[in-house]
């Protein structure tokens, strides 16, 4: 699937120094993300993997514009030639019905537990189309057979409690699909499920991307998930991109250490038992509090004094991917060798 | 904040399951038994009479200095099990033995005392620890209530804890809030460790903090276990980490054991069907590898619907569940296959097998259901 690179390189959206700050009480502002950038193409799948903090939910919600105010944002985010950072929120509210659409990580929290499944599902597509509620309600009968949730017309009626952990997140996908959206955006929408149910919903969406022809962006922590569905991967550290790779490389010879590290401290089930999981020291910064030069300098095995002091710029590697570490282009040529 | 991440020896011990019937007299345990599940079962009885059998008729015995691994999804009695085990919660039937004391029939204060012993790590760092208190006070407050330590003496071993689970003097004063989710699961590690206490029931210990911290607090734990001798109660649902900690293993599956055994011939031999799915649903760091996933087998967990009354319960998810109508009518036992290494299951099989048999029965329209013992190869599987 994922060797089937962007069929016509047709850019769908745009996201370009994308930065979400906010304002404190005292001192300066703090900043989450610090300059983001990525393209997305038509029936691309782009994965934002990264530890919690690191920024990337909140780039995910600030593509929605679902930041909570008072919040700073700058940068652009092109759907098509259309700044999002620039439209009313009446013109926001209608990209959101009809082209991009969210999927939560918790669809418990995410669901309306006191209307039916069915009555939200309608209500997305009555948003998004001009559509009678009959109509609509035949639409939401389709959804829900479509994502695979048994017995559709009855279930319509049920409310989210009395659906499983599984069976809600198909629901939250049927919801997004409602208006027939261009861009997906899945913020770990497996996290909360169990390893079978995951691989289930995982494949779910696979199909139905394809089947759409969607651009998704999937956000996740889990390394595994993103290599299954992805065709390239952005890692974030510290609010910023520091490793962006056709999924292929990435795995095959991560250049940043971050991405290095990140990949080692997956435990796999074929993991010597007699050693210990190699781990990254040390915790994530905060915002607040970023180290000075490459943020990554006080947990990285190969820091030097540059490091500490010089911020690394992104060092194009092989023409497709790029890396943020001044020392990349030489780790690019050795770890094609060596690996580790 | 440097661990000491030396690779470890493995305590070479063992656990070993037991079948209910074998379980008589477990008071005369073997000393190096130190906590034992006999036919332990826990029954919640809804609204409209129906009951749930979050545990039903469960028994293992852990073995002191091992880790012994609970494993299966949400749902699957584990973690009642654990809570089971440290009494926080009553048996509907069974018995729970802990160092040779049947805990099922202890009183409060006998049973308070006998908690000193046996300890709890949470799954939820920040949700376990009383965000009201600062670190120095929630680690202290056990020292207080068991131990009766003041002053400096309290002080002095606080520091001592904080310093076991690699955490520097000055985060006494902080409070959750001020913490990263590592650094308050070792506040959670360092209270538990507070009583010296010889058996440590992990309850999705991990499950919340993310990879790279992970990986730094099982190399905690591990190298703990080493230092202090400690015995754990893993439990998780991710059965590579489960592999790596423990020992022994056993799997649940809606209330009951339905594989356990040591480790390594678990997983070099797993037979039972839910076995291979949670093993093959597992997401793998490789792009070509998890591309092939689709062609695996992963059963159907989410539409299987209502678990089964009657027969094998894994049979609604299992695709040879509907070969036979043994597993429609008989509820399968757990029987051992090699030594130590048992399965409940009327085909226990590898995943290879399961797979064969797949393709074969799509092959041939589905139609070849009659021929279900021929599945049975294994010869010692006849054996109990």
């Amino acid at each position: 699937m994922s060797t089937m690179r962007s069929d016509q390189s047709t850019t769908l959206l745009m996201v370009d120094q994308l930065s979400v700050g906010f304002p404190r009480k005292h001192g300066e502002p703090v900043t989450p993300v610090r300059g983001v950038s990525f393209s997305l193409d038509r029936g691309q799948r782009l994965g934002i993997v990264g530890e919690s903090g690191s920024g990337k939910s909140l780039t995910a919600l600030a593509l929605m514009r679902l930041v909570h105010e008072p919040v700073a944002l700058g940068g652009r985010v092109l759907l098509d030639d259309t700044d999002l950072l620039g439209l009313s929120p009446r013109d926001m509210a209608s990209v959101r019905a009809h082209r991009m659409s969210l999927i939560y990580q918790d669809p418990m929290s995410a669901l309306n537990p006191v209307f039916t499944v069915g009555k939200q599902i309608i209500e997305a597509v009555r948003l998004a189309h001009d559509v009678s509620a009959k109509e609509a309600q035949a639409r939401a009968i389709d959804l829900l057979a479509d994502v695979g949730v048994p017995e559709p017309m009855r279930r319509i009626g049920s409310y989210p409690h009395e659906f499983s952990g599984g069976m809600r997140q198909r629901v939250m996908i049927a919801m997004a699909l409602a208006s027939d959206p261009d861009v997906l955006i899945a913020d770990e929408p497996t996290t909360a499920l169990d390893v079978t149910t995951q691989a289930r919903v995982m494949e779910l969406l696979s199909r139905i991307v394809a089947d759409r022809h969607l651009a998704v962006i999937l956000i996740t922590h889990d390394l595994g998930v993103a290599a299954g569905f992805c065709d390239e991967v952005e890692v974030m550290y510290a609010g910023r991109i520091v490793e962006s790779s056709p999924v292929d490389d990435l795995y095959a010879h991560p250049v940043h250490p971050y991405a290095e590290a990140l990949l080692g401290a997956v435990c796999r089930l074929d993991v010597d038992t007699t050693q210990p999981v190699p781990s990254i020291g040390g915790q994530p910064p905060l915002p607040d509090r970023l180290p000075s030069g490459c943020t990554f300098h006080p947990r990285c095995p190969y820091a030097t004094q540059r490091c500490a002091v010089e911020t690394p710029v992104p060092i194009t590697i092989e023409g497709v991917r790029f890396a943020e570490c001044h020392y990349a282009r030489e780790r690019a040529s050795v770890s094609s060798v060596g690996g580790q | 904040m440097s661990l000491r991440a030396r690779a470890s020896e493995r305590v070479e011990c063992r656990g070993s399951m037991m079948t209910p019937h074998q379980t008589a007299g477990a008071e005369a345990s073997p000393p190096n038994v130190i906590a034992s599940a006999d036919d332990l079962s826990r029954h919640y009885a809804l609204r409209g009479g129906d009951v749930v059998r979050a545990v039903d008729g469960v028994s293992f015995k852990v073995q002191r200095g091992e880790t012994f691994g609970l494993v299966g999804e949400s749902g699957s009695g584990k973690s009642t099990v654990a809570r089971l085990l440290l009494r926080l919660e009553r048996p509907t039937a069974g018995r729970v033995v802990f160092d040779g004391t049947d805990l099922t029939r202890l009183g409060d204060r006998e049973l308070r005392r006998q908690r000193r012993h046996m300890q709890l790590v949470f799954q939820d760092p920040f949700g376990a620890l009383n965000r009201r208190k600062t670190v120095e006070q929630i680690i202290g407050l056990p020292l207080k209530v068991h131990l009766g330590l003041k002053g400096e003496a309290r002080a002095t071993r606080i520091r001592e804890l904080l310093d076991l689970v690699g955490l520097r003097p000055e985060l006494g004063n902080r409070y959750p809030h001020q913490m990263s989710g590592g650094q308050c699961q070792r506040v959670g590690i360092a209270r538990a460790l507070a009583l010296d206490p010889e058996f440590i029931v992990l309850d999705e210990a991990v499950s919340a903090v993310d990879v790279s911290i992970r990986a730094q607090i099982l190399n905690l734990l591990r190298d703990l276990q080493q230092r202090l001798g400690l015995t754990y109660l893993f439990v998780s649902h991710d059965l590579a980490i489960v592999r790596y900690m423990s020992t022994t293993v056993a799997v649940m599956y809606q209330g009951r054991i339905v594989e356990s055994g040591p480790r390594d011939r678990l997983f070099e031999n797993p037979l039972h069907p839910y076995t291979h799915s949670l093993m093959s649903a597992i997401p793998v760091p490789d792009p070509a590898e998890e591309r092939a996933r689709s062609e695996k087998w992963v059963d159907r967990a989410d539409e299987a619907g209502a678990v089964p009354k009657t027969g094998c319960r894994f049979r609604a998810r299992c695709p040879l569940g509907t070969m036979s109508e043994k597993c429609e009518k008989e509820d399968p036992q757990l029987v051992e296959v090699s030594p130590d290494h048992r399965v409940a299951c009327h085909f226990p099989q590898s995943a290879e097998s399961i797979a064969i048999r797949l393709s074969k029965s799509t092959d041939a329209n589905a139609d070849g259901c009659g021929d279900v013992p021929s599945l049975v190869r294994t010869p010692e599987l006849r054996q109990t």
